[in-house]
């Protein structure tokens, strides 16, 4: 027994030459590259998401650490709502994360403060292999030419709805394609039978700025112009407004206290998981999300039909490196693992978008779900329709403000304390102020 | 405190006591303990300066920039300040926060009091009351909390059921609405009453039985004894704990910041001043507005401290005053 314990005096000792191997050992990781073969490299991930798409991401890690021994890549996640502030805190401290997952939104201010690192080099020294990816994907990614981030893949913006409760309500599935007005009065039928279990049809999407961009580019124009200057009119964005108070003054959405209590983004904060509403705003990579939280069976439904075409193929979830990285070329290597590596493309499979490569969707055929193939056929659908015109002009820097503005701007329109054109004029005011 | 008979007399010999005396003038032992301390507050005196007052004083300086984090900041003399004026979210930012202030201080404080005396009765397992009062405020900030606080308050939560089940028919949810949002965070604070009743039930042991006893035998009923000899006696940690809970309410963050999810929705309603500084600081990488912000906070604090101090002595007493 007494040998056991340690005295006071052996603990201490204990204790410090603890500390000091410590020290030697983090002497020993800084060492770096010079290091013997037995040494590691730690490289850090930074993704939004949730719980599911930390387990593919760490099953993706893991399948690359097999292939890379000394490599060793942490990871954290927040959900997208404070994703950025998180990331810009921890940038400002000095220390990025050397791979970061990016959004086309945040793109060109990430990259107006030279946060990233131009990846020309190693695309065309082949660490990252980038043959026959989509071309539209790639172009649509680069910020005035140059590549700063890869896409982990493609989606399109779309409804997700709960047929349970459309049968439920008994007015017959959507329309494959409908006007803004065919839809509002659609949606406007559902609330009305699932009214005793105060069940709305849709959301409140009117402060959804990924939806208003659709409805503006429907209209034949871009919200930014080609400068980085806002292309909207008050008009575009009052018609917008008034679309939605149409649709809260009759009961189509959720009123806009329901509406409030969406304070995150994605599955897990959705009215329609919730069982508050029929039908949701997402995007297309994330319906499996959608379906793993409910056990009613959900479907895919196109946004609604505008004057033109207004969908785009979004490249989403860029994976960028931080130009200050010290492992750069071990990060490139992580992303030419999830592009082309079987192992790498199986782990994160759909969750990020479709890939843009076609050869990465045969190598997942084997592994598609019922819902996997649900998304598939509505991205090949949505891809030959003809709803689809290129994205022409990226997000200027200013881009993530304007989409809290209109958040913010949107509920203001909701509660009552603006008009629809009072808060147009706001909104439209507010977004020259971001883009200064 | 009593010396110890044996021992310390067995040491006044005249001789020891001589030696002390020379001693203590040659080294001066008080000066060398002394130093001793200052060594062993080295450490956390290199903090101070490096994580405390650094930061503060570079923050002075900020306050007066444009600084978005990632470049140099740039002189801008009081641009920030003058905004502020112009700053809608600002002036929401600071009704909420007065509100918060006002209302959540001086209920929780009345809450705290009102749990102590309760406790303060002579209970058997007092220590484990304690204990249970004193959970909320471990866990008040939470993410658990204030995920049960959305359940509670939602428009098919406990509250909403509670009422419907005595006939009253509520159809709002109290934590979405803009204007109940607030006030389901007053009732957070004030469900987090633990400390300062801890500080009160002390304070309730200090004070002599005697007084209740001889004011029992005049005749004086629980009401009279309450305000006539618990409430004097206490103000001195009444005064004590107001100001704690207040200068704690001004920064309060983490409730608003956790059931709004960084927001201060709906409609800036929860929007408490330090969840704004955050938002500008590290939301908008306006590091330099952010700086300014904190200062004001500082100077509205350091008011409202000093005018509770000047009001104190028309209304805190202390045994030692009635000399």
């Amino acid at each position: 027994m007494s040998k056991e314990l340690y005295t006071r005096r052996q603990a201490m000792r204990l204790g410090l030459g603890g500390l000091g191997g410590l020290a030697l050992l983090d002497l020993a990781a800084c060492g770096g590259q010079a290091a013997s073969g037995a040494s590691t490299e730690t490289l850090q991930l930074s993704f939004w998401g949730n719980a599911s798409r930390n387990k593919l991401t760490r099953n993706a890690i893991q399948a690359f650490q097999q292939k890379h021994s000394n490599l060793v890549i942490n990871s954290w996640y927040v959900d997208f709502t404070t994703y950025f502030n998180k990331l810009n805190t921890q940038i400002a401290g000095g220390s990025a994360p050397d791979l970061i997952q990016m959004d086309m939104s945040y793109l060109a201010a990430f990259d107006k403060q030279h946060l990233l690192l131009d990846l020309t080099s190693y695309i065309s020294d082949n660490t990252i292999d980038m043959s026959n990816f989509d071309q539209g994907m790639m172009k649509s990614s680069e910020d005035n030419g140059v590549p700063y981030g890869i896409s982990l893949g493609g989606n399109y913006e779309c409804l997700a709805y709960d047929t349970n409760l459309v049968q439920q309500a008994g007015v017959g599935a959507p329309a494959a394609s409908m006007t803004w007005e065919e839809f509002g009065a659609y949606v406007g039928k559902l609330s009305h039978a699932l009214a005793a279990q105060k069940i709305a049809g849709i959301v409140d999407a009117s402060g959804y700025m990924d939806l208003f961009e659709i409805w503006v580019r429907q209209r034949g124009k871009e919200l930014w112009t080609p400068d980085g200057k806002i292309n909207f009119t008050v008009d575009d964005a009052a018609s917008w407004f008034s679309y939605w108070s149409g649709l809260r003054n009759s009961g189509a959405c959720v009123s806009a206290e329901v509406q409030a209590s969406v304070t995150g983004s994605g599955a897990a904060t959705s009215l329609l998981t919730k069982g508050k509403a029929v039908f949701d705003i997402t995007h297309s990579n994330q319906f499996v999300g959608f379906q793993a939280l409910t056990k009613h069976t959900l479907a895919l439904q196109q946004v609604p039909g505008g004057p033109g075409p207004g969908l785009f193929l979004k490249p989403s979830m860029l994976l960028s490196i931080s130009a200050s990285s010290k492992h750069a070329k071990e990060a490139a290597q992580f992303i030419n693992f999830l592009i082309n590596d079987p192992m790498g493309i199986r782990a994160i499979g759909l969750d990020r978008g479709v890939p843009g490569k076609p050869a990465s969707q045969t190598v997942l055929q084997s592994t598609f779900t019922a819902t996997d193939k649900t998304v598939l056929a509505y991205f090949n659908a949505i891809t030959s329709g003809g709803q689809v015109t290129g994205k022409t002009v990226l997000d200027p820097p200013g881009a993530g403000k304007v989409m809290k503005a209109l958040s913010a701007v949107a509920q203001q329109v909701g509660f009552k304390k603006l008009s629809e054109t009072a808060g147009a004029q706001a909104f439209v005011q507010q977004t020259q102020q971001a883009l200064l | 405190m009593l010396p110890t008979p044996t021992r310390a007399n067995a040491a006044q010999t005249p001789e020891r006591v001589e030696a002390r005396k020379r001693t203590r003038a040659a080294l001066s032992l008080a000066k060398k303990e002394n130093l001793a301390g200052y060594l062993f507050l080295l450490p956390w005196f290199v903090g101070l300066l490096v994580f405390t007052l650094g930061p503060i004083a570079s923050s002075l300086y900020l306050s007066f920039t444009n600084y978005n984090l990632l470049g140099s900041p740039q002189w801008i003399g009081l641009s920030n300040y003058l905004a502020m004026v112009q700053d809608v979210q600002w002036l929401h930012a600071v009704k909420a926060t007065l509100i918060y202030v006002v209302l959540s201080v001086p209920l929780k404080l009345a809450f705290a009091l009102l749990v102590a005396v309760l406790l303060n009765r002579g209970l058997r397992g007092l220590g484990l009351y304690r204990a249970i009062y004193y959970v909320p405020s471990l866990l008040g900030g939470s993410v658990a909390i204030a995920l049960l606080w959305q359940q509670i308050f939602d428009t098919d939560g406990l509250i909403n059921r509670v009422l419907n089940a005595i006939g009253i028919h509520v159809n709002t949810s109290w934590i979405s609405n803009p204007d109940t949002a607030l006030y389901t965070l007053v009732i957070l604070a004030v469900w987090q009453f633990g400390s300062p009743m801890l500080i009160f039930l002390a304070g309730l042991k200090q004070i002599p039985q005697e007084y209740y006893e001889a004011a029992a035998t005049d005749g004086a009923g629980w009401a009279r004894r309450f305000f006539a000899i618990t409430l004097p006696m206490l103000t001195p940690l009444i005064f004590f704990n107001l100001i704690l809970q207040m200068v704690g309410a001004f920064q309060a963050f983490t409730p608003a910041f956790i059931v709004s999810n960084g927001t201060g929705g709906p409609l800036d309603s929860t929007l408490f001043y330090t969840l704004y500084i955050y938002q500008r600081g590290f939301g908008d990488l306006e590091m330099g507005y952010a700086s300014a912000l904190a200062w004001v906070l500082l100077l509205a604090v350091g008011t409202f401290s000093v005018i509770a101090f000047l009001t104190s002595r028309y209304w805190v007493f202390y045994q030692d005053d009635r000399k």
